[in-house]
């Protein structure tokens, strides 16, 4: 799903007291209950014990993860839920998870998920084919308004479910779906004991009040202790249902420890004091810097992390504004309905130089929306800085400069003065001052609002109330997780969200393709359509992607099986098999 | 004796106040001017010491972009010479417009950084310069609103007495009341979001005088109240002055001497709040430059450790604030000594 | 009962003064424009008659003078609010935070005692000496550097040194450096004072008197404090107060998760119920500081309740 990046820094506290012995052979615990023989293995060899610190910048929004819209949320749920299919990071294909095996019909309208036999949830209780007919038939209820429901339905989709044996649940879709498993890599199974009657949506349970005992899962672990502001600290689930190479239960690890700390130097010092173990995002460059020069820290850039910065205009252009209001005036939403305004503030940015300077060079120009290469349009191309060519598009959208370096003035006079909403987090307040030099150059003026997540999004998504906004979001590999921002109808279409009918034409075309490439399963015919949508979105210059950043990790070395990919979580993604090497 | 104290502090004050005056003069670039190859780097050190020796010309070794980012800046053998009147491009300063700066490189590729680059590559020492009158002009607008205030409330309250005493008095105790931080904080909301400029430089001025008058209320009321029962006053009265005459020519000029104790240990109080606001991100608004916001800049451990000069801002407030209480010191020796006299 | 009748009336006082207080803060929250509820009414999601009804629910839609006394009467009851942003009741969040601040704020104080006390009194007993020099070369240094800078030093010196643990709340250890950055200049402030004080004080013929009668320096100088006290103890009523402003800076350069951090936190949300009832949560504490002392001061000296 795409999702606000939340600039979490993410660390691991080091815990000195591993137990067990350094013998690689499987230890068995104190607390091993059977291991179910349906339980899958993992090509996995690791030493049991020790606990993981991880530290976020607050705390998680709720504990839902299917009715999660921000990647702190996603992060700590995917601790302590399993989730129905798992999507392997190494070759990007999602594999079996708590649903072993699955299979199409033909004509890719049924989907049978077939349950891993005789598993428990984290609380001793088994699980059986009422939670999963329970967890699949929550997200698509219709009072759930989550965003992985909208996913699932796009237009004209419907879903039905049922059970076909003991062990086997049958989806009938109305239309094929080219990417179902991806949406199955999502939507984490839910415990039917736990929900009473069950009779709210989906995303009003699991939230921050909820009684620990309630927020059981089939995750590695399980919530113990949840102090708001302070910690979360997760115990390793007894009953998890994987098992390394030598039969020893996972995870490895007795628990992981999230704390909250909101300044990030603070975790990069306990980082570098060992009291931390690891920092996977949001590192700046200097940090990072500083990390690479540290013996005592293993410092690496893992590449592309599937963030990108993205710039864009607000087009709420039916949105009447209040009439004392500073922002949306109508002449503002003469400008940014118009693409050459638009395509002037494209030329206007120097991307490369975002990159280098405000990123440290941990970072690269960014194409397009698509970060994923296998679906990245052969068309799309970085603009380059071009202030000649932007001023001349401004010139024939009816703009002039008011004398020689004087103040953009649009036909009636109208100086050109903007709100740039940003992100308060360094990188981002870093390339907006950029962006506000450069476009000093054509005479607009820029006036930065550094906003936190809340506020942002809730002007974004909300309000409306902007003029121009700069964020950095996690971009998703698949395009069809992406229809929640491509979409019209999307609470997540940043530029213009919720709409009822598609309010342009491109955007309507764009919702078109989008839709089509989710039923086609020809390979071929799906990538020429997201090819198309990526052009017609680039043609249309309302969102500007402009950097994609490194994924900066920094740990202890003596942790192992870190395994940084894209998407989001990129380092702790597969928590059960990371384990401590004794010094 | 006690005068001679004075000079120092005094001296440096005024040193200060004048260089971060001329700051649009003396600062080699623009503080909001991006040098985007430049970005965080160390000083370039002017020499006086040239492959011939000895010399009065100073100049700085010629320096290139390091291969990949965040590496030092390699430092090359050839000189370019530091020139002192050098054109520029034209700036506005004193309503005039300018075309010379104090010093600067003739060559257009390569800058002078006395204190390095931040992370955009801006110049620190030409922030740092006007980040200075930003900084102690607010204090002292802020010190010269509340004084403007707390008389006016004081006088009004210690003259009038009765219902306008009662209710100055208590509104004071209010504002003693109320932490100071937080008042500001929440006064800051009731502006928009985003401010110029200058309407960022009147909202601090104005929260100041919020703050700052109740105290100085309180001892002008206290003051008005024993004079104007003194002899000279109420001769004057029976006269038949106006009670302005009387507030004005016999009962004021009589208060300023406390009025100056008070404003100079307020003075520095104000420009460390200024900094500290800025520090939080409700006073100055970036990219304008004040103390506090060069500071805010550079409280990461990253530059603190590899650019430590970017703390400057830190050290001459330390050292604006330590003149300010030596003078405050002084003046209450000398207000003090009058009084036994 | 001349203490009983002081007491009544110094808190017959301080109850008109949160009044005026509570009176003065909803002024000014209310006359922010823009609350929560305002950008939801422009949210699409919600329909406009649910925003109504939850304004009404509120009784955000009554006049300012209804709104006010309504929510008195809460707070009397102890019911601070909604948090809309963290969507909560305010009153765990908000007393949450203020208990971090005050565990910052005891830690400070205790620091100031124990800077103040022996530093004031060993320059006092020998002025001109070189430990009186010290303290004031102390005091005056102290003063210059607000907590700001210390907070920032604090920083530095953990991160180059390694011996304090560096953000977040937790041991004694994790207090350290907070607390300093927070008691030193106001103990700079505090030891000049008590200095002056107590030099006065050893001049006083009572205290010459026990002198001259041969009693040993400790008890004449403990006579002498016991003069000097008084005057302190009204100033550090006013410290701790100011502690309690001034440990917002320190908060957020050592990650405290304290009051002042939820107020700069809040604000940006608009969250302003949360800001209005954490702002005057902490003037009630500092007035509350203020008659503490003031009761102390009677405590110890008689005359001043008989005033």
């Amino acid at each position: 799903m795409f999702k606000w990046r939340t600039g979490i820094v993410a660390a691991l506290l080091v815990c000195l007291g591993c137990s067990g012995s350094n013998s690689p052979q499987a230890v068995s615990r104190a607390d091993d209950l059977p291991v179910p023989d349906d339980a899958l293995v993992v090509q996995s060899q690791g030493l049991p014990g020790g606990t993981l610190n991880y530290v976020l910048r607050r705390d998680p929004a709720s504990f839902n993860l299917v009715g999660s819209q921000d990647t702190r949320t996603q992060l700590v749920s995917s601790l302590f839920t399993a989730t129905l299919l798992e999507l392997d990071r190494t070759d990007q294909t999602p594999k079996p998870a708590l649903i072993r095996d699955w299979r199409w019909s033909d004509d890719g309208l049924t989907l049978d998920l077939e349950l891993r036999r005789g598993l428990r949830f984290a609380d001793g209780e088994p699980i059986d084919i009422e939670d999963l007919l329970f967890s699949i038939s929550k997200v698509l209820d219709p009072s759930s308004s989550t965003s992985l429901r909208a996913s699932l339905l796009f237009e004209g989709q419907e879903i039905e479910a049922a059970a076909v044996d003991d062990w086997t649940v049958r989806l009938s879709l109305a239309r094929p779906d080219a990417s179902l498993e991806y949406f199955l890599c999502n939507w984490a199974l839910l415990p039917k004991h736990r929900f009473g009657d069950a009779s709210q949506p989906l995303e009003t349970y699991w939230t921050l009040q909820t009684p620990l005992e309630e927020l059981t899962g089939a995750g590695p672990f399980r919530i113990t202790e949840f102090e708001p502001g302070r910690h979360i600290v997760l115990a390793r689930n007894p009953h998890y249902w994987k098992v390394d190479a030598q039969g020893q239960r996972l995870p490895y690890l007795d628990g992981v420890r999230i704390e909250f700390i909101s300044e990030i130097d603070q975790q990069v010092l306990r980082l570098r004091n060992g009291e931390l173990d690891l920092i996977d995002q949001s590192l700046s460059p200097e940090l990072f810097g500083q990390l690479q020069q540290d013996p005592s820290v293993t410092a690496i850039n893992a590449g592309p992390s599937g963030d990108v910065v993205l710039f864009w205009f607000n087009q709420n252009l039916q949105l009447e504004p209040p009439a004392d209001s500073p922002f949306l005036s109508s002449a503002k939403k003469r400008w940014f309905g118009d693409r050459r305004f638009r395509e002037a503030f494209d030329l206007a940015f120097s991307r490369s130089q975002v990159a280098q300077v405000a990123f440290g060079g941990q970072a690269k120009p960014a194409a397009s929306l698509v970060t994923n290469e296998s679906w990245l349009a052969p068309s799309a191309k970085v603009p380059e800085q071009n202030l000649a060519a932007a001023q001349e598009l401004l010139g024939q959208a009816g703009f002039r400069r008011q004398g020689q370096d004087g103040p953009l003035v649009d036909a009636q006079g109208v100086p050109v003065e903007l709100e740039l909403l940003v992100l308060d987090q360094p990188t981002a307040i870093a390339t907006a001052a950029m962006l506000q030099q450069d476009l000093q150059a054509l005479g607009i003026q820029i006036r930065i609002s550094r906003q936190d997540l809340r506020a942002v999004a809730s002007r974004v998504m909300g309000s409306r109330i902007y003029d121009v906004a700069l964020a950095i979001f996690s971009i998703p590999l698949q395009p069809s997780q992406m229809s929640n921002v491509l979409f019209t109808s999307s609470q997540m279409h940043l530029w213009h969200p919720l709409q009822t009918m598609p309010a342009t034409e491109w955007e309507g075309r764009i919702d078109h393709l989008m839709s089509a490439q989710r039923v086609t399963r020809d390979l071929d015919k799906r990538r020429e359509m997201v090819y198309e949508a990526q052009r017609v979105l680039g043609r249309q210059k309302v969102l500007l992607p402009v950097v994609e950043r490194d994924l900066l990790i920094g740990h202890d070395p003596r942790l192992r099986n870190i395994k940084p990919a894209k998407p989001s979580p990129a380092v702790l993604w597969n928590t059960w098999e990371i384990f401590f090497a004794q010094p | 004796m006690k005068r001679a104290g004075l000079i120092l502090p005094g001296l440096v004050l005024g040193l200060l106040l004048a260089f971060s005056w001329a700051a649009p003069f003396l600062a080699p670039y623009p503080p909001e001017r991006q040098f985007r190859d430049f970005a965080r780097m160390q000083p370039t050190v002017p020499l006086l010491r040239g492959p011939q020796g000895w010399t009065l010309r100073p100049h700085i070794h010629d320096y290139r972009p390091p291969s990949r980012p965040g590496q030092p800046y390699p430092r090359l053998s050839r000189l370019i010479p530091v020139r002192f009147w050098v054109d520029s491009e034209p700036y506005r300063w004193m309503g005039m417009t300018w075309r010379t700066r104090f010093f600067g490189l003739d060559d257009p590729q390569r800058q002078i950084f006395l204190l390095g680059t931040d992370q955009l590559g801006r110049d620190v020492f030409s922030r740092l310069l006007h980040g200075g009158w930003v900084s102690l002009t607010i204090g002292l607008a802020g010190v010269l609103a509340a004084a403007l205030v707390g008389i006016a409330a004081g006088s009004l309250a210690g003259y009038v007495k009765g219902a306008a005493d009662v209710i100055v008095m208590r509104l004071a105790d209010v504002i003693f009341a109320l932490p100071a931080l937080f008042l500001i904080i929440g006064l800051r909301a009731l502006y928009p979001a985003q401010l110029s400029a200058g309407a960022g430089w009147w909202m601090l001025v104005t929260a100041f005088a919020l703050v700052g008058w109740a105290t100085l209320a309180r001892v002008i009321r206290g003051q008005v109240l024993s004079l104007n029962s003194r002899e000279f006053v109420l001769y004057a009265r029976a006269c038949g002055a106006s009670h302005w005459w009387i507030l004005t020519r016999h009962i004021l000029p009589f208060t300023l001497n406390t009025l100056l104790v008070q404003v100079t240990v307020m003075l520095p109080a104000f420009i460390i709040l200024e900094a500290t606001l800025s520090f939080l991100g409700v006073g100055v608004q970036p990219p304008q430059p004040s103390w506090g916001n060069l500071l805010a800049d550079a409280s990461n451990l990253a530059v603190m450790s590899s650019q430590p000069q970017r703390l400057m801002p830190g050290v001459l407030l330390l050292v604006t604030v330590l003149c300010l209480t030596l003078i405050a010191d002084r003046i209450k020796g000398i207000s003090k000594q009058r009084r036994l006299i | 009962m001349p203490m009983g009748r002081f007491l009544l009336g110094r808190l017959g006082q301080t109850a008109v003064l949160l009044l005026l207080l509570s009176f003065f803060v909803f002024l000014l929250v209310d006359s922010i424009p823009g609350d929560y509820l305002a950008e939801m009414e422009f949210t699409a999601a919600i329909p406009r008659p649910q925003v109504e009804e939850l304004r009404r629910d509120l009784g955000l839609d009554q006049p300012f003078y209804i709104q006010y006394a309504s929510w008195l009467s809460g707070l009397v009851q102890g019911d601070l609010g909604y948090s809309f942003a963290q969507r909560r009741p305010a009153n765990q969040l908000i007393l949450e935070r203020l208990s971090n601040t005050l565990w910052l704020a005891s830690g400070a104080f205790v620091m100031i005692l124990l800077i103040t006390f022996p530093a004031g009194i060993a320059a006092a007993v020998h002025p001109g000496g070189w430990i009186d020099r010290a303290v004031l070369t102390f005091s005056l240094v102290g003063l210059s550097l607000p907590s700001l800078l210390l907070g920032l030093g604090g920083l530095y010196l953990a991160f180059r040194s390694g011996w304090f643990p560096i953000g977040g709340m937790g041991s004694l250890r994790h207090l350290f450096l907070p607390a300093l950055s927070l008691a030193i200049p106001a103990s700079a402030y505090l030891v000049r004072q008590l200095r002056l004080e107590m030099m006065d004080a050893l001049e006083m013929p009572h205290v010459q008197a026990a002198r001259a009668r041969g009693l040993p320096p400790h008890r004449v100088v403990l006579h002498a404090l016991r003069s000097a006290l008084n005057p302190m103890i009204s100033l550090l009523g006013v410290a701790w107060g100011a502690l309690l402003s001034g440990a917002v800076v320190v908060e957020r350069i050592f990650g405290w998760p304290g009051l002042g951090d939820l107020v700069v936190e809040s604000l940006s949300n608009r969250d302003l119920f949360v800001v209005l009832n954490s702002v005057l949560v902490a003037a009630v504490f500092v007035v509350l500081s203020n008659l503490a002392a003031d009761f102390l001061l009677a405590l110890n000296d008689p005359r001043i309740r008989n005033r």
